[in-house]
């Protein structure tokens, strides 16, 4: 049990603080005074309307967009550190099976997760609480809750997407082709879920957690299938 | 531990065939030959990252590794680089104090981040993390790379140090064949698909009771011939830039030296006990 927190504590350590606190404010802070100074200079013509339309547009963008890139952005660097120093390539001489290797980068990059999570609920609570005034708000407090329960739900429902892009980071040699793999299928995906209701892309379980007719439920099958082949492809790959 | 009629090639390129060898404990091999003969190949595919290959190894698993271009996590202090490597081969990692021992890492530097470390002492790392196994093989590829001369001293005599405490076996090579001479106990020249042993110790320096002894001379020497008008030399050979000298009965080294000094020929140095770098040229030919 020690050399597993141990092994994990170091998996931690093997990431500069100031990267990971650069990602984690780009992709919480910055998102919401982008949204605040874009209000600001829209504030008449927001003059009445439903609050609702914002805080669904912005829980929305997390869910089709923000909440994937973050996972990519994060997943690519992870891997990076391996690769830097040929540390992959060095470890298949005592490494026989990935799997722990896999699960503890996942453990980092979803325990990060659930801090922007945590930090988005904040910053959302602050963008309602700055507009409630001049919108129409109703039941502000309603509405918190119900934002940050869709949050979570979207946190949740990309765990396999964790899994998924780790998977790819560590089998793309080029750190830029995993990117360009990760956009493509995130671009892709939107459209697919939208017009099919199919949860077989696990860039857009944080869509299809949101959608009516869907929901989390939806994705517990094939997002347990996407872990699952992702650490047995990854295995797989990385024993070759 | 033993390699059992090893084949192995890169697509239609034959590396190596029907390759057989025994390795004993606490003996250090050097491996040696031109570049892209399969030094590092050979490495690999002990250390089990090449798992491609016809024939069979016995008796080697999750060997200690100095594999070149691998480095260590820069963001991880030295010593925290070495605990990981202990929790993911399932070693105690207490030992990691011992291994910078062997290699002479301060414990004030230790704990420092590995990005601060200077080329020698991430070589020592390197060094240090390969003798964390329980494998009675320790491989190591290029050590003496890029190092500087108390750096290589301060590594030899960690090496030594260790097969001679642990009777653990290490395999290394190196194109420094000057560096790994006084420290190998068998030479394996990798040629022709295969490993030539090079036996050093049964080449007499006598012989008939006169002295051989080995000179070498500046890359661009070629004043060759005049060495003829020598009168301590009864006979010579030139391999590459060393020349092997058969003295005359009469001749000494010291008589040598002054013949050559006063007729202004450049010389490196002498060997009594034939230089590897001499019955590699000779095997190379």
């Amino acid at each position: 049990m020690n050399a597993a927190l141990s092994k994990l504590y170091l998996e931690f350590r093997k990431l500069k603080i100031s990267l990971l606190v650069f990602i984690c404010i780009g992709f919480s802070a910055v998102p919401f005074l982008i949204t605040e100074v874009f209000l600001y200079f829209y504030r008449d013509e927001l003059m009445g309307q439903p609050l609702a339309v914002i805080t669904g547009n912005n829980v929305g963008s997390w869910s089709a967009l923000l909440y994937p890139l973050f996972i990519i952005v994060l997943a690519q660097s992870i891997v990076e550190v391996e690769r830097k120093g040929n540390l992959l390539h060095y470890a298949r001489s005592y490494r026989r099976h990935w799997m722990g290797l896999i699960t503890r980068k996942a453990l980092v990059i979803f325990s990060l997760l659930l801090t922007v999570t945590f930090l988005n609920i904040a910053f959302h609570a602050l963008l309602i609480y700055s507009l409630k005034e001049r919108m129409v708000a109703g039941d502000v407090s309603e509405l918190m809750r119900a934002d940050s329960q869709d949050f979570i739900r979207i946190t949740v429902a990309l765990i396999p997407l964790v899994f998924f892009h780790l998977m790819l980071a560590l089998l793309i040699q080029k750190s830029g082709i995993g990117y360009l793999v990760g956009m493509l299928l995130l671009v892709t995906g939107i459209p697919i879920i939208n017009l099919t209701d199919l949860p077989i892309n696990p860039y857009s379980f944080g869509i299809a957690s949101l959608k009516p007719g869907l929901g989390l439920h939806s994705i517990v099958l094939p997002g347990a299938v996407v872990i699952l082949l992702s650490l047995v492809v990854a295995d797989w790959g990385l024993k070759r | 531990m033993k390699i059992n009629n090893l084949s192995f090639g890169y697509g239609n390129t034959l590396i190596f065939e029907d390759v057989t060898i025994e390795l004993a404990a606490g003996k250090i091999y050097g491996l040696i030959g031109p570049n892209g003969v399969g030094k590092t190949t050979l490495l690999s595919i002990l250390a089990g990252i090449q798992r491609k290959y016809g024939g069979s190894v016995e008796g080697i698993d999750k060997p200690g590794l100095l594999l070149q271009n691998t480095s260590f996590y820069d963001n991880l202090t030295g010593a925290e680089n070495l605990r990981l490597v202990c929790y993911e081969k399932g070693i105690d990692p207490r030992r990691v104090e011992e291994a910078l021992r062997w290699v002479a890492i301060p414990p004030d530097l230790s704990v420092q981040k590995f990005s601060t470390y200077s080329q020698g002492y991430r070589q020592r790392l390197g060094i240090a993390r390969s003798l964390l196994t329980d494998s009675p093989l320790v491989l190591l590829d290029e050590p003496f790379t890029a190092v500087d001369v108390d750096t290589i001293g301060a590594l030899k005599k960690a090496i030594v140090q260790y097969v001679s405490e642990t009777n653990r076996t290490i395999m290394l090579s190196s194109h420094q064949l000057r560096e790994i001479e006084d420290i190998l106990d068998l030479t394996l020249l990798v040629k022709d698909h295969t490993l030539i042993p090079l036996q050093t110790a049964n080449l007499s320096t006598h012989l008939e009771g006169r002295q051989r002894i080995y000179v070498t001379f500046p890359p661009d020497f070629e004043a060759l011939d005049r060495l003829d008008a020598c009168p301590y030399i009864q006979d010579f050979r030139a391999i590459s830039q060393i020349v092997m000298i058969q003295m005359r009965q009469e001749g000494t080294v010291s008589l040598l030296v002054d013949w050559l000094e006063s007729h202004r020929i450049e010389w490196r140095r002498i060997d009594r006990n034939m230089p590897l770098e001499f019955l590699y040229a000779t095997h190379s030919a």
